[in-house]
């Protein structure tokens, strides 16, 4: 060491120019087979294998509702004809929504002919969905029960203008009952008020892929917002029997599904039933 | 390394990275680099940044396929139906940026292939108290496909230091804003080759004390923080670019941690780590669901040992419970929060009962890096920095997954790797490292491995500057795939680029 103490730095230098072998890359002689950029990947319809499902569909009729304040605003909601290849995993149909340049509050969509059904049986929502090309992967889709929707356990306070015959509501000032604040559509919500956009539905807000794929949605993910007619409430005390949530599983009365504003949106939906998993000795 | 921020380090031994250091997700040059906090009893701006520039390119050989000639005619000469088909496709093609199993987010990541980066720090004040503002951006506008203003971070952290010793008569540091916390670092300098903290990393506004007290050769530092964030997406928000796809179902999110360090004159210094986050939120969708944690316990041992160089040990145990509530206000190997912990790691399907999963489960990591300069091993404090040198570097992590999703349990991903860098003069050297990734334990069909080859370029011995022409080379197993799509995974799946392409520019002031 005492002789390197004595070099100096130039012959430091060049003393300490050992000769460096780069490795050449390993897979430069391996790589030259050439494939796919895209992976042609099967749709797996085995995924479904874990379930059972409801056999009664929910009918694949809809409709939906552009803003009505952007211009151009469109929604829709069309089943294309079966012509074989239109749906996924054995299903011939499928129902696609579109929606564009609602730009406002964005655009809402219900499902027809969906009556009130009791789904006590099963542990949620399931559905087979893409979203197509350059569209929204994002969406909020909503249940709806016998405590969020006019003809069950809540209350039409009052439509737009306080007109139907429905029952008035004045708000007033508990330290001044002389002094009325408002009328009752644009108070805050009563505990068991629904109807008129004042309903609590069950929301989940969830994003698709490009290419087929099988949904499954706990009960438990679905929620409502804090309003006041979230449940359990002074009025609405029912909450199901599903920890978690207060969705009525057993009247369940409508789904509905509302694309973001702005975005273009193209969601092809099948199958939409619900499920259960089945049990470990059923096998899959 | 000294700190981009102005305080006066008194010695202390470092438990972590200190805020303003660059917040690089690419590995760091495997040089020293770094400048010196700023001492002045007045007030003093002062600038510090880092530019990480590269541009890369994926190279693919696409294989000829037949497709049907549309101008045949429908039936052939001999009146059979069958159409004509003609040969498409084949021949190069060129993806940028590449397409690669490289998600930050995930365990597949390794900083191999750089990513851009920059990064300015501002700071006003004095070797008392200063301001400090890093703006960042993890793109350049000018040069991007499209316009993403989640890449423009903007003002990424702002948070006032005060040096309190010469007050108290002990080291006492304090900061306050918004800023990262970054423990596990497994670089000498920086936060190792993969530029993933071993044990966790925060993300919140708050506080952090630090302090110490020496004994002899002993020095004994304590550090402790606390901190939320600003804000929590609103309820029923929906996942979009503009956003960064927020998770709306993450309530908001306290983190608290605490670090206790002994370091022995300056050699080694053992460090142990708790980081727990959590969540008691009832803005979440419903109100009712379950209060959410994350829960970090970890030890390293760091020794600088001169000649024999930089070794790097850690261990972190990380876990969950309801983890799914939890938000990225703690980064656990660079997952931010429960739902990328459970995305990346736990699971977010179904549980052993049938119900959804909600994010219960642990994490084992342990890690290592050792880096060693062969000029400095041979000629000791001869070597100065400003002759020809040979830089070994070894690294490797490892996680063992528990979980209560069924698939999820028992997996065990580990990558490990090493890279030699020969400077040979003050302008040029060149570099080799290799990576393997397993993600799924010994299946090799969930493994990959790199090999990477660079030219490096330097102004000049110790120069700030690095300029690098990269290869690599990507050899996939089967079940290895790019996800694609904007956010990724919502577009169809992709073979990775088995060629990749980099040239990049790196500055650091």
């Amino acid at each position: 060491m005492s002789l390197i103490k004595r070099m100096s730095k130039a012959q430091l230098a060049r003393s300490a120019r050992p000769i460096y072998v780069l490795l050449l890359s390993l897979g430069g002689a391996t790589g030259c087979s050439s494939y796919p950029t895209l992976r042609d990947d099967p749709i797996n319809c085995s995924v479904a294998d874990g379930y059972d499902f409801d056999p009664t569909p929910v009918s694949l009729s809809a409709w939906c509702s552009p803003d009505g304040v952007t211009p151009d605003a469109s929604a829709s909601a069309d089943q294309p004809p079966p012509t074989g290849d239109q749906g996924v995993c054995g299903s011939t149909s499928a129902l696609v929504f579109h929606a564009s340049h609602n730009n406002d509050w964005g655009s809402t969509c219900g499902f027809n002919n969906f009556g009130t059904r009791n789904e006590l049986a099963y542990d949620g929502l399931s559905f087979w969905a893409r979203a197509t090309g350059d569209t929204s992967k994002g969406f909020t889709i909503s249940l709806y029960d016998a405590n969020d929707t006019p003809g069950g356990n809540c209350k039409v306070y009052a439509v737009d203008g306080g007109t139907a015959g429905q029952i008035i509501v004045t708000m007033v000032d508990p330290t001044n009952p002389n002094n009325v604040i408002s009328g009752a559509a644009t108070a805050s919500r009563m505990p068991d008020e629904c109807g008129n956009n004042r309903g609590n539905g069950y929301d989940h807000v969830m994003e698709v892929t490009s290419e087929w794929a099988l949904y499954i949605i706990p009960w438990v993910k679905f929620t409502q917002w804090a309003y006041p007619n979230r449940v359990p409430n002074s009025i609405l005390t029912d909450t199901g029997n599903v920890d978690g949530t207060g969705l009525l599983t057993d009247q369940l009365m409508g789904i509905g599904l509302r694309p973001p504003k702005e975005a273009p949106f193209e969601l092809w939906i099948s199958n939409i039933t619900f499920y259960r998993k089945k049990p470990p000795d059923a096998g899959q | 390394m000294p700190s981009l921020v102005m305080a006066a380090d008194d010695g202390l031994p470092k438990l972590g990275l200190s805020p303003g250091e660059p917040q690089v997700r690419s590995a760091t040059p495997s040089i020293p680099f770094g400048v010196s906090p700023a001492e002045s009893k007045e007030f003093v701006l002062d600038f510090h940044g880092y530019l990480l520039l590269p541009a890369t390119i994926g190279v693919h050989d696409r294989p000829v396929t037949m497709r049907v000639d549309p101008s045949a005619p429908a039936t052939q000469p001999d009146g059979s139906a069958t159409p004509a088909t003609i040969p498409t496709g084949g021949g190069t093609v060129i993806h940028a940026p590449a397409l690669l199993p490289q998600d930050l987010r995930s365990f597949a990541y390794t900083a191999v292939v750089p990513t851009p980066w920059v990064q300015m720090n501002f700071v006003y004040g004095n070797s008392t108290v200063s301001g400090t503002v890093i703006m960042a951006a993890s793109t350049l506008s000018d040069a991007a496909g499209y316009y993403d203003p989640v890449k423009q971070l903007g003002v990424n952290d702002a948070f006032l230091t005060v040096n309190a010793t010469k007050f108290f008569g002990f080291p006492f540091q304090l900061h306050v804003g918004a800023y990262t916390g970054r423990y596990g670092a497994m670089g000498a300098y920086d936060a190792g080759r993969y530029a993933t903290p071993l044990i966790a990393r925060t993300n919140s506004i708050g506080e952090t004390v630090i302090t110490g007290y020496k004994f002899g050769q002993f020095f004994l530092v304590l550090e402790e923080g606390l901190g939320g964030q600003l804000g929590r997406p609103p309820v029923g928000l929906v996942p979009a670019g503009w956003n960064d796809f927020a998770d709306a179902s993450v309530g908001a999110t306290l983190v608290g941690h605490a670090h206790l360090g002994l370091s022995y004159a300056g050699v080694g210094r053992l460090g142990l780590h708790y980081l727990g986050a959590w969540t008691k939120d009832d803005q979440v969708p419903g109100g009712q669901i379950p209060n959410g944690r994350i829960q970090v316990f970890g030890a390293d041992l760091n020794v600088t040992a001169g000649r024999a160089g930089h070794l790097y040990f850690g261990f972190a145990r990380t876990e969950a419970r309801n983890a799914a509530t939890v938000s990225g206000a703690i980064e656990i190997l660079n997952a931010r929060g429960g739902p990328e912990l459970m995305a990346q790691y736990l699971g977010t399907g179904t549980n052993r009962n049938g119900l959804p999963s909600a994010g219960n489960g642990s994490l084992t990591t342990f890690g290592a890096q050792y880096d060693l300069s062969v000029s400095r091993l041979v000629f000791g404090s001869l070597y100065t920095g400003t002759s020809p040198d040979i830089l070994l570097s070894l690294f490797g992590i490892g996680t063992a997954v528990k979980s209560d999703e069924a698939d999820r349990d028992g997996v065990f991903k580990v990558k490990v790797g090493g890279e030699a860098t020969y400077l040979m003069m003050s302008w040029l050297g060149v570099s080799e490292r290799v990576d393997h990734v397993r993600l799924q334990g010994s299946d090799s069909k969930n493994a990959f491995s790199i090999f990477s080859s660079r030219v490096l370029f330097h102004t000049g011995w110790k120069s700030r500057d690095e300029f690098a022409l990269q290869y690599s080379y990507f050899q996939a197993g089967s079940d290895v795939y790019v996800q694609t799509g904007f956010p990724p995974g919502t577009g169809p799946n992709a073979n990775p680029d088995r060629h990749v392409i980099t040239l990049s520019g790196t500055f650091w002031w």
